[in-house]
């Protein structure tokens, strides 16, 4: 399925998952933008540093050269996180380009959950992933997959306090993959509406052939869909 | 001729590696400079230390930054707070500065910029204090205090 054939199908499948589509890419864009810019604010910040300390005629010559040194090798590593948002960002529109099934599973959670990095850092949450590494593919379209599984998180992380931990482990299981989200901490209140409306979350599993189901307390979470290949 | 005071800052902004930098560069140019990396601790900072000015960023983990001006504002209205922010809306700025925030910046922003910013609002907070003082002094304590109170 292609980005034309998505919006078509939209159109059929009816307006409100295509507002939440919308709103998915919306708040990508907004997290990426914003993590970009403070990478961008530190790399102006360190290149002024770097002339104020070469100007500072009072400092002992060798003291600036190792100052400068050292800030030169930090705006080295500070480029990495950068470039590996600008490639996934490039993946993830030439996913969207490319037929919907011709994808990895694992690989599409494992982007996605790289995008949206920030999300658990703003709310102080750790992430730990577990990825089972086999090649699947779905017959779901893996926008669909990566929008209900950034919905599914961002519920979750709405009820859970700054602090918390969560682990996402994907598996193997007969004729499924399944995605298992779990929290290790006791939830505040049950992943409800907010952000993302439950009922539009359900039928759309549905629609996919999938299935999304809760643990007691809304601390687990378990999403499924059905396998078409493996490699 | 009395001696030049340098003015206090305090730096309020999640990501450690932006702050602790720009720290830097603000000392180079003769601030004294504290940071913290999120409002609960700019708030604890601000119990025990008053600083002049406070640059504060908006979104930040635990207590967004609009939430950490309003209580800056009850507990420490003179000190003046400079938000400095890479996502604030329309809508924030207006908020900042109906709150008494004296100024707006976006991330990043130039430091001949900031440092003019913050020397303007030290000197909004000196002519605050001493306007407030003159009334005290004169038995005016309630006129003295809606200056002080102004921002609230």
């Amino acid at each position: 399925m292609t980005e034309r054939d998505r919006g078509q199908a939209a159109d059929v499948d009816g307006a409100p998952e295509n507002a939440l589509f919308i709103r998915f890419i919306g708040r990508l864009l907004g997290l990426l933008s914003h993590e970009l810019n403070n990478h961008l604010a530190i790399l102006r910040e360190s290149i002024g540093l770097a002339d104020d300390i070469l100007s500072a005629r009072k400092m002992p010559e060798k003291k600036r050269l190792d100052d400068v040194t050292a800030l030169v090798r930090s705006l080295d590593e500070n480029l990495n996180r950068p470039i590996a948002i600008v490639r996934h960002v490039g993946d993830l529109s030439l996913q969207i380009e490319q037929d919907a099934t011709d994808h990895e599973a694992d690989l599409m959670v494992d982007r996605l959950l790289s995008l949206i990095q920030r999300m658990a850092i703003q709310r102080k949450i750790i992430i730990r992933k577990s990825l089972a590494g086999h090649s699947l593919r779905l017959s779901v379209d893996p926008l669909l997959m990566q929008f209900l599984l950034f919905a599914l998180l961002d519920n979750l992380y709405s009820a859970l306090d700054s602090g918390g931990r969560v682990t996402i482990d994907t598996a193997r299981k007969g004729k499924d993959y399944s995605i298992h989200i779990t929290s290790e901490q006791t939830l505040r209140t049950m992943p409800e509406n907010e952000p993302w409306p439950q009922k539009v979350l359900f039928d759309t599993v549905k629609r996919t052939g999938g299935t999304l189901h809760y643990g007691e307390g809304g601390g687990t979470i378990t999403l499924t869909f059905p396998v078409t290949e493996s490699r | 001729m009395g001696k030049k005071k340098n003015i206090k800052v305090l730096l309020v902004d999640d990501e450690v590696e932006f702050v602790n930098t720009l720290s830097q560069r603000l000392k180079m140019r003769e601030l004294l400079v504290d940071t913290v990396y999120d409002g609960p601790q700019a708030l604890d900072f601000i119990k025990k230390i008053e600083p002049d000015v406070i640059v504060l960023d908006l979104k930040m983990p635990g207590l967004h930054g609009i939430e950490v001006l309003r209580e800056i504002k009850k507990s420490r209205p003179n000190v003046q707070v400079i938000i400095l922010t890479g996502h604030g809306t329309d809508a924030d700025e207006v908020e900042a500065r109906k709150l008494g925030g004296f100024d707006f910046l976006r991330k990043p922003a130039d430091i001949d910029l900031l440092v003019a910013k913050i020397k303007e609002a030290f000197q909004e907070k000196l002519e605050r204090t001493m306007t407030a003082i003159a009334f005290a002094e004169e038995g005016m304590f309630d006129t003295a205090q809606k200056i002080i109170k102004k921002d609230e």
